[in-house]
């Protein structure tokens, strides 16, 4: 359970299969993971494809483009700690690659985001220097 | 081949505490409230019930993770009773434990009981489920109200709805739930709210203001079951009884989030359950057959897209069909008429069996001043989860024929 009161932000918890892609953060990259069998690209982090449960995918480094899916602006924050932040976009982003995950839009006026627009991979500095993928407009 | 649940278990009685802010009660005097209330319905002593299904999702303060609080407020004696738990679909699972164990023939009389004291978590909505390493990656920065709004987003942009149209549609939403509670005595919400009222209220998340928002409530609803042969050898006549139609649960499998063809506004899996639920009760044109619909209705969006999904507004359709009042309670088929999460309020493990409860007591007459003329089928919708990732369970009741 998260704790209501968290502050300051939260940062994820790294386990053996996440951490390549918490790893190529660090570095600046946006890592997804390729199905051995079926070719095709997924997040998040498992240690088979959920296409068909080969073994072991590939990690590899997205090009970190991507689309706008669908978002909101929130105004009211889930925690304490993102009360700073408001308002902020909270967005599916369509990679390029394929798969979808959810981020933040940064460093543009909420209420310029729409579905459709193109957006690139950034990287927001949370406690302890720790790196996670953001979007910010292309 | 199955044979389906359609008129195989009957419900022989129900029950259901007042919604709200509960200081007064713990979880067991909520489970007493409803329980008490079931078995006055039912005519029969608690000895009489054979085994019993505990719903409860988030509420751990003074519940546990074992149905043992169950068994030990509603004093059972000895029998098998067992916790479920599926997000906000956790009602609907306790009925479908006591309702397949009937139908199954393992047992003549079981109950089902759902539960929740939320204000008890201190929290303003539901906790986060933030273990594992799934959370973190897919959804770092994810408030309820936020996915729900991206549904919003998702259909203005899938059928061109200008947001000043889709927001007054929502208001609308809101306000005939408002209106709808305030007739209902158990409710946890009241008053009576203008679409301006609610309009102007403080925003969430784009488009979804405060008002948009169902109710953190604390409560509990239980249903006693049997076949209806039994029903009939404990003196309730066939012209007053209510079976289960159909019984459907719909879970999505990962395609929706991460990779898939899904535009993010509708939930898929509310159509596969309402279809499957449709061919279990033998309904073909549900906009013509079924009378009543209770929704889950945990924001105004969530209502307008299951509007849709369950087939009854067409695709892109709904916001007309609200505007127009055919959900409203003097509409051509009433939705939340006993004021839905919105109002009568959500306590995660009562809200399945919140919603069936409303159903039976509009069947039998004894809706008080909202009594619906002459339902014939009620449908109820509970989802569990996100717009991306979810668990649906549908049920379909009506009078024994």
């Amino acid at each position: 359970m998260s704790n209501p009161a968290v502050n300051p932000k939260p940062v994820p918890e790294i386990n053996a299969h996440s951490k390549p892609y918490w790893d190529g953060a660090q570095r600046g990259e946006l890592m997804i993971q390729r199905c051995r069998g079926t070719g095709k690209p997924f997040m998040y982090a498992r240690c088979w494809s959920p296409f068909d449960f080969s073994p072991d995918p590939i990690w590899e480094k997205a090009s970190g483009l991507g689309t706008v899916f669908s978002y909101t602006v929130v105004y009211q924050p889930p925690y304490a700690a993102f009360k700073a932040d408001c308002p902020f976009v909270m967005a599916i982003i369509q990679l390029d690659e394929g798969p979808q995950m959810m981020s933040n839009v940064l460093n543009c006026d909420p209420e310029s985001v729409r579905i459709g627009m193109k957006v690139k991979v950034c990287f927001e500095t949370r406690g302890n220097g720790f790196k996670i993928p953001q979007f910010e407009p292309a | 081949m199955s044979s389906g649940i359609r008129d195989k278990v009957a419900i022989l009685g129900m029950g259901c505490s007042r919604f709200g802010e509960r200081w007064d009660m713990g979880a067991e005097e909520l489970m007493v409230e409803s329980f008490t209330e079931a078995l006055t319905d039912a005519g029969i002593g608690r000895e009489q019930i054979q085994a019993a299904w505990l719903g409860s999702c988030m509420d751990e303060v003074n519940i546990g993770k074992s149905a043992l609080p169950a068994s030990m407020a509603l004093r059972l004696n000895n029998i098998p009773v067992t916790r479920v738990e599926n997000y906000c679909a956790t009602g609907t699972e306790a009925f479908r434990g006591a309702v397949y164990a009937v139908a199954s023939g393992a047992c003549d009389i079981a109950l089902a009981i759902g539960v929740e004291k939320l204000k008890d978590t201190g929290y303003g909505g539901l906790p986060g489920l933030d273990v594992g390493s799934m959370p973190p990656l897919w959804w770092p920065n994810l408030s309820a109200p936020g996915v729900f709004a991206q549904v919003a987003s998702a259909y203005m942009n899938r059928y061109k709805v200008p947001r000043d149209v889709l927001k007054r549609a929502l208001a609308e939403i809101s306000a005939k739930s408002h209106a709808n509670g305030a007739k209902n005595p158990k409710a946890h919400l009241r008053n009576p709210v203008s679409c301006d009222t609610i309009m102007a209220s403080p925003m969430i998340a784009e488009p979804l203001g405060l008002f948009d928002c169902c109710g953190v409530s604390d409560g509990s609803a239980a249903a006693i079951v049997t076949t209806p042969e039994i029903a009939k050898s404990l003196g309730k006549h066939p012209d007053q009884m209510v079976t289960v139609k159909a019984l459907q649960l719909a879970l999505s499998n990962g395609s929706e989030g991460g990779y898939n063809d899904w535009d993010g506004s509708y939930i898929h899996t509310t159509r596969v359950a309402a279809q499957r639920a449709y061919a279990e009760a033998g309904i073909k044109k549900p906009r013509d057959e079924v009378s009543m619909f209770e929704v889950h209705d945990c924001f105004s969006i969530t209502e307008l897209v299951t509007m849709e999904d369950l087939g009854l507004s067409e695709d892109g359709g709904a916001v007309k069909d609200v505007m127009d009042g055919f959900y409203n309670a003097d509409g051509k088929i009433p939705c939340q008429i006993d004021g839905g999460l919105k109002c009568f309020g959500h306590p995660i493990g009562a809200s399945g069996i919140r919603m069936v409860y409303e159903m039976y007591l509009q069947l039998l007459g004894r809706a008080g001043d909202r009594q619906l003329k002459d339902p014939r089928y009620g449908l109820t919708h509970n989802l569990g989860g996100f717009p991306h990732q979810n668990v649906v369970g549908i049920s379909i009741v009506g009078r024994y024929q």
